[in-house]
């Protein structure tokens, strides 16, 4: 069993990457096709599409508020959430961090949609206008869950014996967080603060009810998907893709460094 | 009299409504290697991070060359800890966790960098200053903690089990290598460890822990003749433990009724008290074997060998002497041939054998 | 002198514990500020009524009377709940399937297909659901395949703009999310447990079935949980691949909010009983699946 049937097991991944993997094969292959109707039979190569994406007098400005909102979930998420992570491993009593680690993914299981429309609703109630304020407000309550996981993850593994040796050799409490803590923890941060960015770029539904008539990214796409079958929404999406992937596996990067 | 390098005084933790460490009170001197011995959870570790810092006492003082350092902060106190894993910093190389400490005092770098070839010196490794921490086996990680510990020139130096995570022969050399630095820097150690062969090796005097309290605390020679309480015969080398009762006491001889018959001692103890419960212990090497039997009594007994175990450059035997075990320890050619089944008579010197009471 | 003052806190056992507070903090006022008090002052506002445009305070179910009377609304969440079990019983068999071919099967390799897996997730929301329109149309690649090999003569239309088409997208994007917890579970099973079982004489299936399941039980939960929980609660996917045949109660409550009728309270309970509903699902559907694994 355990050394099993390898070409099946090899057809079964194999399968499931496809499927996965679909969309977004489809999405940039007919980013570069001639033909608008998105079918096959596949007719030409073109950069045509990409022309188009950018000529949309919207994109700078939600390219603007895309890249602002990323900032702010990846500095904002990045350091609350490893402090929060920091001071959740400090915790002794064990129940109380399970308990507090649960609480803390909640906005993860909580439907997007309700998080959106409870954001609008209190925002409204505040007298905060939408706008970019509480989109940010919403990008960072998004990005928090992912991560303080992700810090836990890396904080579980994290030798506390060795602040305990700064400080017996001389370092105070903060000499001693600056001089060990800090130069170890930072790329488990900045890859954490690279996934909140990339889970900002590709925010919609949270986005959508709180930022009044600005628009990101991923708005501009809903808006242009609603209206009908435009080739360079799959332009602007391979675009966006690049974007990702290459923050995502940055951040992979990042997190697997030990020092 | 001069100052005590470390001294506890009256010394209580607890833990809520457990009692980790109750009425500490010992004193080590400048100079001394000591190391504190016992089993996981009577207290040990607990008793070396309240001197170092890291925990504070509930009730109790600590004395570091008279000066009461109870309420310091770890990184303000005379003393340095080598913990049970080394905890090197991962991110910086031998040679900055050697000199981290200097760093800290605003040493200048020439300073630092001359201290540091000293230490690596002092352990021996010389050529890998320049290596990362994960680059290191066990025992050289365990010795740059070790010059890291050093290189501040602490007044006392604690050690959290160092050895426990060496293998064998590392660990015996290692044992002897930090007896002669020790000796060599005329420091100050303070030795927590479960191994009693360790402690018997390394130290100038054990102190013998169990459930948060010293049940003996002298030199190592001390503690193996004369145990005081039977836990403490018992933790420390194998011994046999006749258990009893005495049935009289006079002048200069003391009698018990044991399982292995009666036995006496020409030996007046204070405090004794027919009746009293007592127990005999008397070491398997103290233990000399004849063949045949003889009359017992006295310092005497006889028995039949049941079991006979072979340990190369000894010979462990046990022998049922009515009903109860009675092991002897020699080597191979006092045994004299001897085989299972054979009777036998186990005598012993008057001065090997302790009394110790039950209880 | 300095020491010993800056001693009495920041050695006791009080100060140690309210500097422990201290990093919790900023993420935990977060928390309750942008997360506790909105959706309290959702659920409160469920209480309320609408009239034409103004809210007006008050403390009623009515909200609540009508949806649960409603047959369009009660149709409508069925059909929620109907999609998200439907969604969650292929993902967790095959997130199963896959956790366990990565982790016994390919061992080493197996993490770099799971870093394969998670990348997909990062390749954009919105874009993936829009693709799956490109796939699954009636002109769409499916079909056209389908059509050219000569499985098809007519493209089949209930591919699209249906509850297959949405079924078919959300196992897409919850499948990588699913995979996590089983694989980290499975992490967790030393392979020699399985192998001892073989060793006594147990058939590959009993392993699995005896052995393997009961060990990562949590993980399987927490994996229908995300399946589950997310596939109801989407919002976009039938509105991107549902057409009207598949109007979900994540439509609604959006129309609610940002359409011409405005209703927030009734919005606000129909989210409420969305929630209420597939959570107390989750928990029942958990707790069966804890009976019957007791054998």
């Amino acid at each position: 069993m355990v050394r099993g049937s390898h070409l099946l097991s090899r057809l079964f991944v194999a399968l499931v990457l496809f499927y996965l993997y679909a969309p977004i094969l489809v999405t940039v292959v007919f980013s570069f096709t001639t033909s608008p109707r998105l079918s096959l039979p596949i007719e030409g190569l073109t950069f045509d599409w990409y022309g188009r994406a950018f000529a949309d007098p919207l994109i700078p400005m939600a390219l603007q508020n895309s890249a602002i909102l990323a900032l702010v979930s990846a500095v904002g998420s990045g350091i609350a959430g490893a402090a929060f992570a920091f001071g959740l491993v400090m915790l002794r009593n064990g129940r109380l961090r399970l308990a507090l680690l649960t609480t803390s993914m909640l906005p993860a299981i909580v439907p997007l949609l309700v998080i959106g429309i409870a954001l609008a609703v209190f925002f409204r109630t505040i007298g905060l206008p939408q706008g970019l304020f509480g989109a940010a407000i919403g990008h960072v309550l998004v990005c928090l869950p992912f991560v303080i996981l992700t810090m836990n993850a890396r904080l579980e593994s994290f030798d506390f014996s060795i602040l305990e040796a700064a400080r017996d050799l001389g370092a105070s409490r903060y000499q001693a967080f600056r001089d060990i803590t800090l130069p170890l923890v930072r790329p488990s941060v900045v890859g954490a603060a690279l996934l909140a960015a990339a889970l900002s770029l590709d925010e919609f539904v949270v986005t959508w009810f709180n930022i009044g008539t600005q628009q990101t990214v991923p708005t501009l796409v809903w808006g242009l998907m609603r209206r009908g079958i435009d080739p360079s929404i799959n332009a602007i999406a391979t675009l966006l893709l690049a974007l990702l992937v290459c923050l995502v596996v940055g951040s992979n990067l990042l997190n697997r460094r030990k020092s | 009299m001069a100052t005590h390098a470390v001294e506890v005084v009256e010394l209580r933790k607890r833990f809520g409504s457990m009692t980790a460490l109750d009425q500490i009170d010992f004193q080590i001197a400048d100079g001394e290697f000591v190391s504190l011995l016992g089993a996981s959870g009577c207290g040990k570790s607990t008793l070396l991070r309240i001197i170092s810092g890291f925990e504070r006492p509930s009730e109790g003082r600590v004395l570091i060359y008279g000066e009461d350092l109870t309420d310091r902060l770890p990184e303000r106190r005379p003393t340095n800890l080598v913990f049970q894993r080394g905890a090197l910093f991962p991110h910086m190389t031998v040679r900055e966790n050697i000199g981290y400490g200097l760093k800290l005092r605003g040493w200048e770098r020439a300073r630092i960098n001359a201290r540091v070839d000293e230490m690596l010196a002092l352990v021996r490794l010389d050529a890998l200053g320049d290596r990362n921490p994960e680059q290191l086996s066990g025992g050289q990680a365990q010795r740059v903690a070790l010059a890291r510990a050093l290189a501040t020139e602490p007044r006392v130096l604690l050690l959290d089990e160092p050895l426990s995570a060496l293998d064998l022969k590392l660990r015996q050399q290692m044992q002897l290598e930090l007896r002669a630095i020790q000796k060599r820097l005329g420091a100050t150690f303070v030795f927590v460890t479960h191994d009693q062969t360790e402690a018997l090796v390394m130290s100038d005097r054990i102190a013998i822990m169990n459930a948060g309290r010293i049940e003996q605390y002298g030199t190592p020679r001390d503690i193996y003749r004369h145990p005081s309480s039977i836990f403490v015969s018992d933790f420390v080398g194998a011994t046999n433990l006749f258990r009893g009762s005495i049935s009289q006491v006079s002048d200069g001889e003391v009698t018990l009724q044991t399982e292995v018959g009666t036995l006496s001692l020409n030996r007046s103890e204070p405090g004794l008290q027919p009746g009293q419960r007592v127990a005999l212990s008397v070491r398997p090497e103290a233990i000399r074997l004849a063949p045949g039997a003889s009359e017992a009594g006295g310092n005497r007994i006889t028995g039949t060998i049941a079991e006979i175990v072979y340990q190369g450059s000894s010979l462990r035997l046990r022998a049922v002497v009515q009903g109860a075990s009675a092991w002897v320890e020699c080597r191979d050619e006092e045994a004299g041939g001897i085989g299972l089944g054979d009777a036998v008579t186990l005598s012993w010197a008057d001065g090997s054998a302790t009394l110790l009471r039950e209880g | 002198m300095g020491e010993l003052l800056g001693n009495s806190l920041s050695n006791s056992a009080e100060g140690a514990q309210a500097r422990g507070i201290l990093p919790l903090l900023p993420a935990g006022a977060f928390y309750a500020l942008f997360f506790g008090v909105p959706m309290l002052s959702l659920l409160v506002i469920s209480l309320w009524r609408a009239q034409g445009f103004e809210l007006i305070p008050d403390f009623t179910l009515a909200n609540y009377q009508k949806i649960i009377e409603s047959s369009l609304y009660r149709g409508v969440l069925l059909r929620t709940v109907g999609v998200g079990l439907a969604a969650a019983a292929i993902v967790v068999p095959v997130a199963f399937t896959l956790a366990y071919v990565m982790r016994f099967v390919f061992e080493r390799r197996g993490q770099l297909i799971l870093q394969l897996v998670l990348l997909s997730l990062f390749s954009g929301y919105l874009v993936r659901i829009y693709a799956w329109r490109t796939i699954l149309g009636k002109q769409g690649l499916l079909n056209s395949a389908l059509q050219s090999i000569g499985i098809i003569d007519q493209p089949l239309d209930f591919l699209i703009y249906s509850n297959v088409a949405v079924v078919i997208t959300l196992v897409g994007l919850l499948l990588p999310l699913a995979v996590l917890p089983l694989f980290s579970a499975m992490q967790n099973v030393p392979r020699n447990l399985l192998e001892a079982a073989r060793d006594l004489g147990a058939g590959r299936f009993y392993v699995l079935r005896t052995v393997l399941v009961p060990l990562v039980m949590p993980g399987v939960r927490t994996a229908f949980a995300f399946a589950f929980l997310l596939a109801a609660g989407d919002y976009v996917t039938p509105s991107l691949v549902g057409g009207t045949q598949s109007v979900m109660i994540g439509n609604i409550i959006a129309d609610q909010f940002r359409g011409t009728g405005t209703n927030w309270p009734l919005g606000a309970a129909m989210a409420f009983i969305v929630v209420g509903v597939t959570v107390l699902l989750y928990l029942a559907i958990t707790q069966l699946m804890r009976w019957v694994t007791r054998w």
